[in-house]
């Protein structure tokens, strides 16, 4: 059993970093003062969601608001980041103690499989609206309109769930017979 | 009445001592009406005599965190910290409009904000900001209320500054209103006539006094009725 999760976990880190190093140097430039370069531009999104108009009109510092868009958003994909790999680093350990080797039980490992995604929208979704509207941890949520919100909620939500679903295809228990999704077809499957 | 605000209350205490008067009155309630026509119906300024109390500010309990009132300069200013998003000041008629005067039928706010983001610290700069229509006067025979953001949604997490100078934009017409039972038209006097009238009425009273408003209203002015100032953190 050990041996077989050892013998998955390189391959769900593959499947994991294609996602989460765009994701990281992102973190890291919107953690970044606004003044130093960084591989993104740091104020790509505070322009591209932030609703200037209410700022100015209040006659606020923008570089001050945007510096607090950056905080937010930084922070929320750190959160999404730790509830992705938590939730796909658990289904890609936990899936090899299923009791799938039986014939017939490809089903209860798609039931499970599509219980756990489940679960991982749902927390995506749930971290969203935390930073964005729940919480009071960050006064920039109400910097950006409802419907850039949702939009924000979306994008995120598809790209840390690609993030658990490549990470989970590649790294989940390839090697039980029953195991016949779509991981058990790819051509990785030829080396474990 | 017609004349100064100060001359015709004086002439109005003589009349209410004059127990002559005041016995026909009690009598007849009906045949005695007072009321003062002027271009300015506003008694004095609140600020001057620090009329505007702490409990005029009716939403915001002053045994909430961080409540204080004081005036500086003859201003009074409430500051508070509160989730609440809009806020209510109610002053007394009485206290700042002639009585028996025609009232104010329009109030004029003028209107300053200013917002700190975050916590408040030395050199941070106020933003003066350009939202407008931030107080609705509601006017009643009692009172005067002042609701403050009721169609503004202002952002938490900031500290607010708001000023408002209330002025009068309109007096009011309530003379016409009072005096209308004792009007007689062309068209009704011949029937008036025939009922046998105990009390006769008094032909176009209703436009005599229409024209001695006009005449009130064309020197109408402006007048600063209070200045008040909100100091407040707005949680979420």
């Amino acid at each position: 059993m050990i041996i077989n999760i050892l013998k998955t976990l390189p391959w769900y880190f593959v499947g994991l970093a294609v996602f989460l190093v765009p994701s990281v140097l992102l973190i890291a430039s919107l953690l970044a003062p606004l003044d130093v370069e960084s591989f993104f531009s740091n104020q790509f999104f505070a322009d591209k969601f932030m609703d200037l108009e209410t700022i100015l009109n209040d006659e606020q510092d923008p570089a001050n608001a945007t510096a607090d868009f950056n905080l937010m958003f930084a922070w929320l994909n750190i959160y999404l980041l730790i509830t992705s790999i938590a939730i796909s680093l658990s289904w890609a350990i936990g899936s090899h103690f299923l009791n799938i080797d039986e014939p017939g039980k490809a089903k209860f490992f798609g039931i499970t499989w599509t219980i756990i995604s489940g679960i991982l929208v749902g927390s995506l979704l749930i971290v969203n609206y935390t930073i964005f509207s729940w919480s009071n941890f960050f006064m920039a949520q109400q910097d950006i309109t409802v419907r850039d919100m949702n939009t924000m909620v979306l994008i995120s939500t598809i790209y840390y769930s690609l993030m658990y679903w490549l990470s989970c295809i590649l790294g989940t228990a390839r090697q039980a017979r029953s195991a016949v999704l779509l991981a058990n077809k790819l051509p990785a499957r030829n080396f474990l | 009445m017609i004349g100064r605000g100060e001359n015709i209350n004086f002439i109005k205490e003589k009349l209410k001592k004059n127990q002559k008067l005041q016995d026909a009155i009690a009598e007849n309630p009906d045949t005695y009406k007072f009321t003062m026509i002027t271009s300015n119906v506003i008694s004095e300024n609140l600020n001057i005599n620090k009329k505007v109390k702490d409990k005029d500010l009716i939403n915001i309990s002053s045994q909430s965190e961080g409540y204080k009132f004081k005036y500086k300069d003859n201003l009074p200013i409430y500051e508070f910290i509160t989730s609440k998003n809009n806020f209510e000041l109610k002053f007394n008629n009485s206290d700042f409009i002639v009585p028996g005067s025609n009232g104010v039928a329009k109030y004029k706010i003028e209107e300053h904000l200013w917002s700190l983001r975050g916590a408040c610290k030395k050199n941070d700069k106020w933003g003066k900001s350009k939202r407008e229509n931030l107080v609705e006067p509601v006017i009643t025979d009692e009172t005067l209320t002042l609701k403050f953001f009721e169609d503004t949604k202002l952002k938490w997490g900031y500290r607010w500054f708001m000023l408002a100078n209330v002025y009068t934009a309109r007096n009011g017409s309530s003379t016409q209103d009072e005096f209308k039972d004792w009007d007689l038209t062309d068209s009704d006097a011949a029937n008036h006539m025939q009922s046998d009238p105990k009390l006769f009425k008094t032909l176009n009273l209703m436009n005599i006094i229409e024209m001695i408003d006009d005449v009130a209203n064309e020197e109408f002015k402006p007048t600063l009725v209070a200045s008040v100032a909100l100091n407040f953190e707005l949680e979420k």
